[in-house]
Parts: C-alpha cells; sequence; structure tokens
C-alpha cells in the first residue's frame, strides 16, 4: 500500500505540534518532587504522527526529537533519545494495520508504546548510577501520558481535516 | 492546497529502498548509544550542546508556559482577594513589628561597621543575588532540575547557588548566555556538604571549640533527601536545623536547608524551600573579599536625606 504523501499544511502541523509537545512537556508546573504529575506530550506527538503520517516523522527525526527531549529535560544524555527509538520501531511495524483500527485498539496501543519507552528510559537512567531508580513517579506519569493521548488525539485529527478543506 | 511533496515513498519495498531504510535505523541506534555512553559519562564534550539547547528552549518553553501560568496567577489572585482584609490587618501589624526590628537592625550595623573598622578585619566572600524566573521543568520523571531565565550574560557561572524564600532549591550545572539549568537539591545526582546544628556537644572550656556534626545530603528523587555520611550520629534529633557547610567549596556556609526528620533506622531532611510553586528563585553571585581599610560604612540601604530620624554614614 502506498503510503500518503505530505501537503503542506501537513508538515506544518507536524513542526509545530512536535515544538509544542516538547515545550508543553517541560512546562514549569513545581519542580523536583513538588512538580505536578504532567503528561509527556512529545511521545502523544510521536505515535499520532507515526500511525496517521509516518512519512512526516521517518528515524532520523525521531532521533532528534528525542536529543532534543533529553537536551530540554537535563537528564541522561541519549537515555530518553534511544528509548523513543526503540518504542518507535514497533509503532512503524504495526503502523498500517494501527491506522486503520478502532480508536481504542490505537488507545491500547499508545498505552504499550509509552510502557516500551518509560521502561528502556527507566533502565537507561538506572544504569550510570547502578542502582534501580524509584518507579513511583514514572508509573503516574505513564497514566496521565496515556489519559492524555485522547484529547490529543482527537484535536490532531481535526488539524488534520482542516488540512483536507 | 494541491501542492505536494515529492518524497520517496515510505518504506519501499525495492531492495534499495530497504537498504536506506535499514541503513538509517543502524545509523541512529549507534549514534543514539554513542551520546548516551557520553551522557552517562557526563562527557564535557557535550556540554555546548547542552547551551544552545537551553538559549533556544528556555524562550520557547517561557512563551508555551505563559497562557498556563496566567490562569495559575489568576487563580491565586482571586484566592487572595477573597481574604484581602484578613491580609490588610495581618500586614499592618507585620509594619509595626518590622519598623522595631528595623532600628535593632540600624543599631547593630552601626556597631558592626565601627568595630569593624577598629579591627581593620577583612570580610569573608560576600555574596549579591539575581533573581531569575524558572521558565521550564525537566519534565521527565527520571531527574529533578529546572530552567531559569538567566546566564552568563546575568553574571551567573556553573555551580551558582540557587534559593527560595525558604532555603536552598539546587546549584547552576549549565549556563548558556541567557538561561541555565539547577540541578535540584533533590535529585539523584545531588550531593550537598552539610552542617547539623545542635547536634554536637557543646564545649564547656572557653579553649576548645564547639563539636560540629558534619553530613552529606543524598538526593534520591524523594521530596526528603537523605542524611548519610553523619561524622557522628548520636547526637541527631529530628527538627535540627540543617545548613550548608562550605566543605569542598562549592556551596557557601550557613545557608539553611530544612530540617532533620526521622526515617526508621535513618534521617531524612524536610526541605525548607517550597518546591510546589517555585516561580522565582535567587542566583548566588559570589564578590571577591574585601578588606576594610578606611573608614567604616553602613551595609544598610542609603537612609532617606529628608528624613530626621534616619541614621547617616558612620565617620
Amino acid at each position: 500500500m502506498k503510503q500518503k504523501s505530505l501537503s503542506v499544511w501537513t508538515i506544518i502541523a507536524i513542526i509545530v505540534t512536535t515544538i509544542t509537545g516538547l515545550a508543553l512537556s517541560a512546562l514549569p508546573l513545581g519542580a523536583g518532587s513538588g512538580a505536578a504529575v504532567w503528561p509527556n506530550f512529545t511521545l502523544c506527538v510521536v505515535f499520532f504522527w507515526l500511525v496517521h503520517r509516518p512519512l512526516g516523522m521517518p528515524t532520523l527525526a525521531i532521533l532528534f526529537i528525542g536529543l532534543i527531549g533529553d537536551l530540554i529535560s537535563g537528564g541522561v544524555l541519549g537515555a530518553g533519545m534511544l528509548a523513543l527509538l526503540i518504542g518507535s520501531q514497533f509503532v512503524q511495524a504495526g503502523a498500517k494495520a494501527l491506522a486503520r483500527s478502532a480508536f481504542g485498539v490505537r488507545w491500547f496501543a499508545f498505552g504499550g508504546f509509552v510502557a516500551v519507552v518509560f521502561l528502556i528510559e527507566w533502565i537507561l537512567n538506572s544504569l550510570p548510577r547502578w542502582s534501580p531508580l524509584p518507579i513511583g513517579v514514572p508509573f503516574a506519569q505513564f497514566l496521565v501520558t496515556v489519559i492524555a493521548y485522547a484529547p490529543v488525539s482527537i484535536l490532531f485529527r481535526k488539524v488534520l481535516r482542516v488540512g483536507r478543506t | 492546497m494541491e501542492a505536494r511533496f515529492a518524497l520517496a515513498q515510505y518504506r519501499s519495498r525495492s531492495g534499495f529502498g530497504q537498504l536506506i531504510s535499514r541503513s538509517t535505523l543502524a545509523f541512529a541506534v549507534v549514534f543514539g548509544v554513542l551520546v548516551y555512553v557520553l551522557g552517562a559519562s557526563s562527557d564535557p564534550r557535550l556540554e555546548p550542546l547542552r547551551r544552545i539547547a537551553l538559549d533556544v528552549s528556555a524562550p520557547i518553553t517561557g512563551f508555551v508556559s505563559a497562557p498556563f501560568r496566567f490562569v495559575r496567577d489568576a487563580m491565586s489572585n482571586f484566592s487572595g482577594f477573597l481574604d484581602v482584609y484578613e491580609q490588610n490587618r495581618t500586614l499592618r501589624e507585620d509594619i509595626v513589628q518590622l519598623n522595631q526590628w528595623r532600628e535593632v537592625a540600624r543599631r547593630f550595623e552601626e556597631e558592626n561597621a565601627r568595630l569593624r573598622a577598629l579591627h581593620n578585619v577583612s570580610l569573608a566572600p560576600n555574596y549579591d543575588y539575581i533573581t531569575a524566573q524558572v521558565v521550564g521543568s525537566s519534565g521527565g520523571s527520571f531527574s529533578h532540575s529546572m530552567m531559569i531565565n538567566v546566564g552568563r550574560s546575568g553574571g551567573i557561572g556553573p555551580g551558582a547557588v540557587a534559593l527560595d524564600g525558604g532555603g536552598v532549591v539546587g546549584r547552576v550545572v549549565s549556563v548558556g548566555k541567557h538561561a541555565a539549568r539547577v540541578l535540584l537539591v533533590t535529585d539523584l545526582a545531588s550531593r550537598i556538604p552539610i552542617i547539623v546544628e545542635g547536634a554536637g556537644k557543646k564545649s564547656t572550656d572557653e579553649d576548645t571549640k564547639d563539636e560540629i556534626v558534619r553530613a552529606i545530603l543524598v538526593g534520591d528523587n524523594s521530596a526528603a533527601p537523605l542524611l548519610q555520611f553523619a561524622t557522628k550520629t548520636e547526637g541527631i534529633k529530628p527538627g535540627q536545623r540543617i545548613t550548608t557547610s562550605s566543605d569542598g567549596g562549592v556551596y557557601p556556609k550557613g545557608l539553611p536547608i530544612g530540617e532533620v526528620e526521622r526515617d526508621g533506622e535513618g534521617f531524612r531532611v524536610r526541605l525548607a524551600a517550597n518546591f510546589d510553586r517555585l516561580e522565582f528563585v535567587r542566583i548566588l553571585l559570589d564578590r571577591t573579599d574585601r578588606a576594610i581599610d578606611a573608614d567604616a560604612v553602613l551595609i544598610v540601604s542609603q537612609p532617606d536625606e529628608n528624613s530626621e530620624e534616619d541614621g547617616g554614614t558612620v565617620e
């Protein structure tokens, strides 16, 4: 099956949503242990475009987004990037089937994608310290990220519809 | 719009397409592993990259967060408006008390200045403050840091200490031109030499000094960092005040951090800084020593010339 080529509107939408997702993920809503548990919008953005417009989310773009995400977060550089890269390979493998499936299935698949990314990130962040990191906050962030995908997905689909008209 | 980009067919089934796709993936993985190895070993070669990212991302994050800050401030203002009368009454009482304290402080400043001049003392390093706005947090759940909107242009450098109204928040680890990253005391990588005030034995002899209990404050991504490697644990009790020690030369001595609280067999520190609403922080700017070699001068702000009750410069 031939993949859809990208309109100018879609390319702009992908760039703007990616930048916004990265910035929203680093909102200053408290800091450290006092920070509100906030969704990782970058994962929502990457997953949506991987499924609906795979051409707009090639491997090198994912690598770049992961690198920027790591630089903004100030964590172990490369950990988030590798986790996103590996997680996205699973989504790319099933992207065609997911694009045709019901929303519930896509949402479930997004949960799996976030779980894989968080698990790899947790391992890669624990390795340099030779001790497992606490999993409480990452698990809470996993839950809010999965919940956040539903409104994000609805909003993005409307953006795509506007582009068609 | 009908214009379409003639991009190559995604994941073409042709052999060449597959080769390109696999080569790209292989490159991405190798690059990712390389960056991770360098990042995990805190290689300084990555520092310029972090600085550029700070300078680029800080304004974007600040811009995107503006509506959220507006809503939060509006909610805060509304709740403040509801108890404005109560606040007004409390503030009037505080003003009366503070006026009394101001007079006491002036007398002490004057006395100190005279004594310093008499002894020609060299003061300990002085510190100035610069206030910075928090424009971004680490976002991820694996590290505790935040971005501030002051960088080298504001005079701060790596190692500068960040405080809020309550106590130490963290220290600057990466500095761009107009932004910097502060590693919070709660982060796993944070280690701070501290003093447990009141935990050592008081000297009964005038010739010997009081015993000082030193320890290391170890961040573990929790709200209350661990108190470890104490020189002596017998005297440590919940509620005792924790301040920075100057061991290692990273933190100035005596900055408030928090209070001891018990955690099973060990101890943790309940932080004085309010991490829930960290909007602004003060960054300590180190100044060089200055020796008083002339007449002493009051450090307090210059009084109003028209005011008769205010004192002037001591001569």
